[in-house]
């Protein structure tokens, strides 16, 4: 039996959640949870509003194991590694676009600056994308360093590929690289093999 | 086969991958090299836990919580997450025929603004309907009216007219409407057309809850899907899912009447975009295996009552198929290679040019090993299970009020409360938090309350539901 650390409840090897209090038992694969500074501007970034005195008090959630000892570490991780479901969040509300990884259905909001460069963060390396695929499994995809990048320019978004090994593709075609073609709501494009849809705010 | 000559577009890749599966099967050091690789790939395929293979423009995938089961001495548990989706094809879309009935609730409650929403959204739907599909509308009380007959030309000037004239009054027997209905789609149906009959109620049905459920399997059994809108918050939650599930149908809760045309509208462009129906999953659990809980979480949110054959929903083009399996296995103290979990058979209607059965047998196995350091859980599956164990607890909150336990009902819906505030689902932990209140003062839960905490954790747990 597992004994919940939150309620002491027991339950079944194999349970993944406390059936009592909803506690998540087991910590979640690495990598695979978009880590807060790998979205800009979600909702972990801002702690919400509680209002409500009865929350535990929630330290900020790290993601370094050996922190399994108190129960309240856990709990607080179950609160914001659990975060799968893409809640409205403020910073959507005024993005513009968001991306929505189809694998996962994950959801990527994009800031609205002139360029936005989409790729993956390596260790020791001077080129940092805006946005970092790399808990989306971008590594495995084939996703580059510098990858591709959106662009606005006033009303409309485009997309364009930055020379990638593995090439960007728009609704299935392959684009040149440096040459910016136009995103419409519900396009998808991928990424090596990342495929990801373009959700836009009309 | 040569893409010089193969109307295939994927032609060349195909023809690409046999050139160099010849290339190293000739030669034996690329071969040796393969070899090792492969090797590799199974390790990751393990690591993965999941299984795929396509047929019939399916994809399935099964997906396992655990890559292994234990020697244990006590019972253990496993999730599998079963899937279906439709792969991207680019053949002619095909809208196959509808055969749907209306069941409108004409009892005195509905009168006012209740039932002129109801007329107004029947009306458009009838202006909507195509030449191929047929609709019709029954309307009952205590007793049932078959307003808009199941014909093959629809005359919509006249059923206008016979829906405006509606009037409303008399009690809620809910099973006059359905025979009725039932009546009105078995004359037209057909594995070619969409069989659905839609009851729209805001009121309970007393004394004949054992017909209902009894023409709703006598439904299934012919395919046809019933879906059930509640409006308000006096109807029947438990009974209207029941009804609806036995269907493969959902019961969805319309808390204001002035989303019913959007519910509805939503319902019928779903209509338009089945690929396949009557998907059933049938189990033949070997013994020592309990499948303890079942959760439908694509197309739409719902729980699955535990039967040997659950009945999935249907399969929308370029869309999934998503279902949580909960196992529950005796004590197993041996090592093995493979230890069954269960067998069955997928079973599902596809909508093509020739309508088709497709069936498939399937199994579900893992090895056994010495209980060690497991594997994290895929995501998929934790992700589901985040919101669908919030629903549980909400389930629970409900068994312990009918078992009498109101103090460990209170506890419950408490850690439910702090689960949604710790989510963010602000609003919804407040209608909680209220119904804690409630039960602490008078020992029940309002209506309103429990519907909204029941399908609001049901509707949480769809992904990504972007507005």
């Amino acid at each position: 039996m597992i004994e919940c650390p939150h309620c002491k409840n027991l339950e079944l090897v194999g349970a993944i959640f406390c059936r009592e209090c909803g506690t998540q038992l087991l910590p979640t694969e690495a990598g695979a949870y978009p880590s807060p500074r790998a979205v800009k501007k979600t909702a972990n970034d801002q702690p919400f509003n509680h209002n409500s005195k009865r929350v535990p008090q929630s330290p900020a959630p790290t993601t370094e194991p050996g922190r399994q000892n108190s129960p309240n570490s856990i709990r607080s991780q179950a609160a914001s590694d659990v975060q799968p479901k893409p809640t409205i969040t403020n910073s959507e509300q005024t993005n513009r676009i968001t991306l929505q990884v189809l694998q996962t259905g994950e959801l990527i909001s994009v800031a609205e600056e002139d360029e936005v460069t989409l790729g993956r963060a390596g260790t020791g390396q001077p080129i940092i994308p805006d946005i970092d695929l790399t808990p989306y499994k971008g590594l495995e995809a084939g996703v580059s360093r510098l990858h591709a990048s959106i662009r606005f320019k006033g009303e409309e978004i485009y997309i364009m590929d930055l020379g990638s090994a593995n090439g960007t593709r728009l609704n299935g075609d392959k684009l040149p690289p440096s040459t910016p073609h136009r995103l419409e709501d519900e396009s998808v494009i991928t990424l090596g093999k990342l495929k990801l849809k373009v959700l836009i705010k009309s | 086969m040569h893409p010089d000559v193969s109307e295939d577009p994927n032609a060349i890749e195909i023809f690409l991958d046999v050139q160099k599966a010849y290339e190293i099967l000739t030669d034996k050091t690329k071969r040796t090299q393969y070899d090792h690789s492969l090797h590799q790939e199974v390790g990751e395929y393990l690591k993965q836990r999941s299984t795929e293979f396509n047929t019939n423009q399916i994809r399935f995938q099964i997906l396992y919580s655990r890559a292994q089961l234990a020697t244990l001495e006590e019972p253990q548990l496993i999730y599998v997450l079963f899937e279906a989706a439709t792969l991207a094809t680019k053949s002619r879309k095909l809208s196959p025929p509808l055969n749907v009935c209306l069941v409108l609730d004409r009892s005195t409650s509905m009168q006012g603004e209740r039932m002129d929403t109801v007329k107004d959204t029947a009306i458009e739907l009838v202006r909507q309907m195509r030449t191929e599909d047929v609709l019709s509308v029954v309307a009952f009380s205590d007793r049932a009216e078959v307003i808009v007959p199941a014909v093959r030309r629809l005359d919509r000037a006249d059923a206008e007219t016979k829906i405006r004239m509606l009037g409303t009054g008399g009690g809620t027997e809910i099973f006059r409407g359905l025979e009725a209905a039932y009546y009105e789609v078995h004359r037209n149906l057909s594995n070619k057309r969409i069989n659905q009959i839609i009851l729209i109620t805001d009121g309970r049905t007393y004394g004949d809850e054992l017909d209902c459920l009894h023409i709703a399997d006598i439904a299934a059994g012919k395919g046809v899907r019933i879906n059930g809108l509640g409006i308000g918050s006096s109807w029947n939650d438990e009974f209207l899912d029941d009804l609806a599930s036995r269907t493969g149908g959902r019961a969805l809760y319309v808390s204001r009447i002035s989303d019913l045309n959007e519910f509805l509208q939503d319902m019928f462009k779903d209509l338009g975009e089945v690929f396949g129906d009557q998907t059933t999953l049938t189990l033949d659990l070997p013994s020592g295996v309990t499948l303890t809980y079942a959760y439908r979480i694509r197309p739409d949110t719902s729980p699955l009552p535990i039967t040997s054959s659950l009945k999935l929903g249907n399969l929308l083009r370029e869309n999934r198929l998503v279902t949580l399996l909960e196992f529950t296995l005796e004590p197993i103290f041996r090592r093995a290679f493979q230890h069954e979990i269960t067998r069955g058979v997928f079973s599902m209607q596809i909508h093509s040019i020739e309508p088709t059965i497709l069936t498939l047998p399937i199994q579900l196995a893992r090895p056994v090993n010495h209980l060690n350091h497991e594997e994290l859980p895929p995501n998929e599956i934790v992700q589901a299970l985040a919101y669908v164990s919030l629903y549980r607890m909400q389930e629970k909150v409900h068994t312990e009020i009918s078992a009498g336990n109101i103090e460990a009902a209170n506890d419950q819906l408490e850690l439910l409360a702090d689960q949604l505030f710790s989510r963010g689902e602000n609003e919804l932990a407040q209608t909680a938090m209220m119904e804690v209140e409630r039960l602490r003062s008078t020992h029940a839960i309002s209506v309103e309350g429990s519907k909204q905490i029941k399908y609001g954790t049901r509707s949480l747990v769809l992904p990504s539901i972007i507005k």
